[in-house]
């Protein structure tokens, strides 16, 4: 029973699980995670495809053998550790000073601890939620409660038009208070509780659909959504996708020059059904035409999409990576004075070069 | 106007660097002591004006010299460059020149082959994170190209004869060792940081 505590806390175990573990993670990143039986059947083989699902690689970072592994690791991180703790206090008090130097490997795999901790505390609480919307929609925060308005949303440009900043104006409310601010890139604004980043953004249009001179609907769609024209079952148009700065390159097709609203041009495709009758980019102040219906995108704008989260354990995570780094100073800049000097001996043995010389300065002092 | 200026530091940095090198070998070859020590003011005043272009690129930019390939390198070859020095003098191996000088170039060599041009940053890098990252990057990246010098210099001796230049001029293995970990820990230090 000793004999298997004693490998259990040993540092060969340790190693073995970090090499199971990183086989494991290099297998997260080589085979595609989360993929569908016949996604991996088409890649691989309908074998290889079964191999991958019963043993859980599709989603290896959520398996369980996986945090079992890693709270093994743990495990033995933390007992391999204070086991040897009285010994490395027994050493500290032979040393020289600065004894402290002793224990920077104690404290390096506890910084490590913490970092571990913090992260599997900081998931296992954590809320995160993906919203997006366009000037003027209150959309709810997954099942948080919370409900945000994006009052404004700016994207501002430099001189050679590329982006300077992507900027939304917030109001969250949870229905008894409410809070404004706002996020920009790497800016996030924590409102309510929560941090609201300001992640990726989209473009958006005004839809308009005319018949015979007389409105039928309107209403600002995304880009890559699509609508009914109303009245009629069969046709659809798709706004596929938005070109701010329209221009069309011979050989590769419409592509935009900069992120600035110049020239705006629409890409859409009107369907019948599942046919699809035309496509083609409309530019400002041009209409679509469909038999007797007229459909209108203009007034282009963008949408927001924010990243919501709630994490109560990044303060441990921080702490941890102090603490690992207080602990690497530790076991490489503060050596008790006997390990000094044995290097410093290392280190002042001569070169061939030197010695010669200092024989040669000898031999002419005789 | 500035820009020219800083191109013009940068190229000097660069054919000083490559003199260094030059007058490195000569030390290796002639073993006067002459050539070593005009070898050492040169690696100073070529890290200087690598250091002054650097400098008033990021005046020019008005941000920190630190966001595209062509910066990155360039910082990249100063640090290397920078720890060569510091370690070479703290351990007494003037040779280590001969054998750093040649990454070194190889670094900045590939830094003037890349756009000079000055771009805004992208929102996804307007933080304040980004110099500190960046700076801690330079210096372990610059530790670890020092640490992989030593231990070619290491190989080195460990193959040829005794009573060749190497063996001579190069310190003992165990000292070579001893650098090169400390290189590593620095190495290691920061990049942990980074």
């Amino acid at each position: 029973m000793k004999k298997l505590w004693k490998f259990l806390t040993s540092m060969k175990f340790a190693i073995i699980l970090l090499v199971i573990l990183s086989l494991a993670m290099a297998g997260g990143s080589f085979i595609a995670q989360n993929q569908s039986f016949e996604w991996y059947a088409a890649q691989y083989s309908e074998r290889t495809a079964a191999f991958i699902i019963a043993l859980g690689l599709d989603d290896i970072f959520h398996s369980w053998w996986f945090f079992a592994l890693f709270a093994i690791l743990c495990l033995d991180l933390f007992f391999c550790n204070i086991t040897k703790l009285p010994a490395l206090i027994r050493r500290a008090k032979a040393a020289a000073k600065p004894k402290a130097g002793v224990f920077g490997p104690f404290v390096s795999h506890m910084g490590m601890l913490l970092l571990i901790i913090g992260f599997v505390l900081g998931q296992v609480t954590k809320t995160e939620c993906t919203v997006y919307g366009f000037k003027g929609e209150t959309k709810d925060v997954c099942d948080t409660g919370i409900r945000v308005t994006i009052e404004d949303f700016e994207v501002s440009f430099n001189e050679d038009d590329s982006v300077s900043q992507y900027t939304a104006s917030l109001r969250a409310t949870d229905g008894e208070k409410s809070a404004s601010g706002t996020a920009s890139v790497n800016h996030p604004v924590k409102l309510l509780g929560y941090k609201f980043y300001q992640n990726s953004f989209g473009y958006t249009a005004l839809a308009r659909v005319t018949k015979g001179g007389e409105a039928l609907e309107e209403g600002r769609i995304i880009a890559g959504s699509g609508f009914r024209i109303p009245g009629n079952d069969n046709l659809s148009v798709v706004f596929n996708a938005f070109y701010p700065d329209y221009i069309f390159i011979d050989g590769s097709g419409p592509a935009t020059q900069s992120g600035v609203m110049r020239n705006p041009g629409y890409l859409y495709t009107v369907y019948y059904g599942e046919t699809v009758l035309g496509m083609n980019v409309l530019l400002s102040g041009e209409k679509i035409t469909i038999d007797d219906y007229e459909v209108f995108l203009e007034d282009p704008g963008y949408y927001t999409v924010l990243q919501v989260k709630k994490d109560s354990f990044v303060w441990l995570v921080f702490l941890g990576g102090i603490v690992l780094l207080a602990g690497l100073f530790l076991s490489f800049y503060v050596k008790p004075l006997s390990i000094r000097n044995s290097e410093k001996m290392r280190a002042e043995s001569e070169t061939a070069e030197e010695q010669e010389e200092k024989e040669r300065e000898n031999a002419s002092d005789h | 106007m500035l820009l020219t200026i800083e191109n013009i530091l940068f190229t000097a940095a660069l054919i000083i660097y490559v003199v260094t090198m030059l007058l490195y070998f000569l030390f290796a070859v002639t073993k006067k002591d002459f050539f070593a020590k005009i070898a050492l003011i040169t690696e100073i005043s070529g890290l200087v004006l690598h250091l002054a272009a650097i400098v008033i690129r990021g005046i020019a930019a008005k941000r920190l010299p630190l966001t595209n390939q062509y910066e990155f390198a360039s910082a990249f070859a100063f640090g290397l460059c920078l720890v060569t020095l510091i370690f070479s003098l703290k351990f007494k191996f003037r040779a280590l020149g001969a054998f750093a000088m040649p990454l070194v170039i190889l670094i900045i060599g590939y830094a003037a082959m890349q756009s000079k041009e000055v771009h805004e940053l992208m929102p996804a890098l307007k933080s304040s994170w980004l110099g500190i990252h960046v700076s801690t990057a330079i210096i372990a990246y610059g530790a670890f190209g020092l640490a992989f010098v030593l231990s070619i210099v290491y190989l080195l001796r460990d193959k040829m004869k005794e009573g060749s230049f190497l063996s001579k001029h190069t310190p003992q293995k165990e000292k070579l060792d001893l650098i090169a970990y400390r290189s590593i820990c620095l190495g290691m230090l920061f990049l942990t940081f980074t």
